[in-house]
């Protein structure tokens, strides 16, 4: 993969790397840095992708790492009931639905964003999020249960 | 459905998507790297060697991962690139000669064979099939016909679990976890059940617990990548159960074929650790700690 085909892909995937990093990371500094990483491990590393069709989960799972690298760095194991408001921008649609998100586990958060947000399919999860495909389900069910205590059954499930 | 999801976190801010194009312009075009394999004298060296240090690891009186491999039905070829590494997929409901996980072998060839593409515009499949990967009318027909082969019979209902003392209530079950912290996942009627765990021994293990309640069917699976990456061998807990341990590079298996059920452990961690789970490299010892904090006599 050349330089330009490597941005156009990377750059086809700005709004799924931005939530994930939303789904980890409570700072938008700390999302542009581990974008920032995520993007230069993934290019060195391109040889280790070994089945381009993946490249869309394998940036993900990057990017995760670097968030959770970031998370461990500062030390700060987000507690998501404890932080600040996010600052998001405001121009959303369902902010009642993304605060809910927000205020989930991580367990259920990241599953939730990549599988309803980003539509990555159960058997991707499994593979970005390295657990076993039924654990996804299971983590996706409680996650919605989870959404549906906090909304009031509003959950578009 | 996932439409409605769309937009829940607005559009993305411009400083991330300039600190993106940054990052891009930043990176220097270099030459195509050509990966290269290990001539077949290196390779059958190196295997003998890790064969030597495993000790037990070619020893046939037990079933390795890569008895258990399956088709992974998601696996794409690329034309443009070399195919992933083979048999990564394992079953996890037996070993080879149980009917759960040969029924399930045959799932995931169907999968990943004969499976027609989900046509959104198809008519939803029967409810009974709702807690599996079955999409269309024939995709059900081809799951009846290998349930009745080898004699099993689907899943009809799962409830979910917080704790411990949950999962012991839904089992109607004495306790069989030990220094467990955290335990949440979803019971299924028959008692089979998947967990995530958490118990603490010297380290702190993160895993996830399968039981799989012989004559039931399943169709979960783990990629574990290469299985020639494993060591392999039996362990006997201290209760006397045989276990099969698997240690890789960064997860390990446990798996216990017991009377009524079959128990497959995966621990997230490894001789590498996992940067996101258990970070600290994972020893033969460490893996036969773990494999004591299961009473798996509880389990049936």
């Amino acid at each position: 993969m050349t330089r330009d085909e490597f941005a156009v892909q990377i750059m086809d995937m700005k709004k799924t790397l931005y939530h994930v990093a939303c789904g980890i990371l409570r700072s938008e500094a700390d999302r542009e840095d581990a974008v920032q990483e995520c993007i230069l491990k993934a290019w060195e590393k391109q040889d280790s992708l070994k089945n381009d069709a993946a490249f869309r989960s394998w940036v993900t799972r990057i990017l995760i790492n670097e968030c959770y690298d970031i998370c461990r760095r500062s030390s700060r194991i987000v507690v998501l009931d404890e932080l600040p408001e996010t600052a998001a921008p405001e121009q959303l649609d369902n902010r009642d639905l993304r605060d809910a998100i927000q205020k989930l586990e991580d367990i259920y958060r990241l599953p939730i964003i990549l599988f309803y947000v980003e539509g990555f399919s159960i058997r991707e999860c499994s593979r970005i999020l390295q657990i076993p495909e039924g654990t996804v389900k299971s983590r996706l069910h409680a996650g919605r249960a989870k959404l549906r205590t906090m909304l009031g059954e509003e959950v578009p499930v | 459905m996932r439409e409605d999801w769309n937009n829940i976190f607005g559009e993305v801010p411009t400083s991330f998507e300039a600190r993106m194009r940054s990052a891009l312009d930043s990176l220097e075009e270099r030459p195509k790297v050509r990966r290269l394999f290990p001539r077949p004298g290196a390779l059958i060296a190196a295997v003998l060697a890790v064969a030597l240090l495993a000790g037990t690891a070619l020893a046939t009186d037990f079933f390795g991962l890569k008895a258990l491999i399956v088709d992974d039905p998601y696996a794409v070829v690329s034309a443009t690139s070399e195919p992933a590494a083979p048999g990564n997929l394992i079953a996890l409901q037996g070993f080879p000669n149980s009917p759960e996980f040969q029924a399930n072998a045959e799932w995931m060839t169907y999968l990943k064979y004969s499976a027609p593409a989900p046509d959104p515009e198809a008519p939803p499949v029967d409810g009974k099939y709702a807690l599996y990967d079955v999409t269309s009318p024939a995709a059900a027909q081809a799951l009846d016909a290998i349930i009745s082969k080898h004699s099993l019979r689907l899943h009809s209902g799962v409830t979910d679990f917080d704790s411990e003392e949950e999962l012991y209530a839904l089992l109607g079950s004495r306790p069989f976890f030990t220094n467990c912290a955290a335990i949440s996942g979803y019971v299924y009627e028959d008692g089979s059940f998947q967990g995530d765990g958490t118990s603490v021994a010297g380290k702190c293990y993160e895993y996830q617990f399968g039981r799989y309640v012989k004559g039931s069917f399943s169709e979960v699976t783990l990629h574990v990548g290469n299985t020639d990456d494993y060591e392999e061998w039996m362990y006997t807990t201290s209760r006397g159960v045989a276990v099969q341990l698997s240690l890789g590079p960064t997860r390990c298996v446990l798996m216990a074929d017991l009377p009524e059920s079959f128990v497959a452990v995966n621990l997230l961690g490894g001789t590498r650790g996992d940067q996101l789970f258990m970070p600290e490299p994972v020893t033969r010892a460490d893996l036969e700690t773990f494999a004591e904090l299961f009473d798996f006599s509880a389990l049936g």
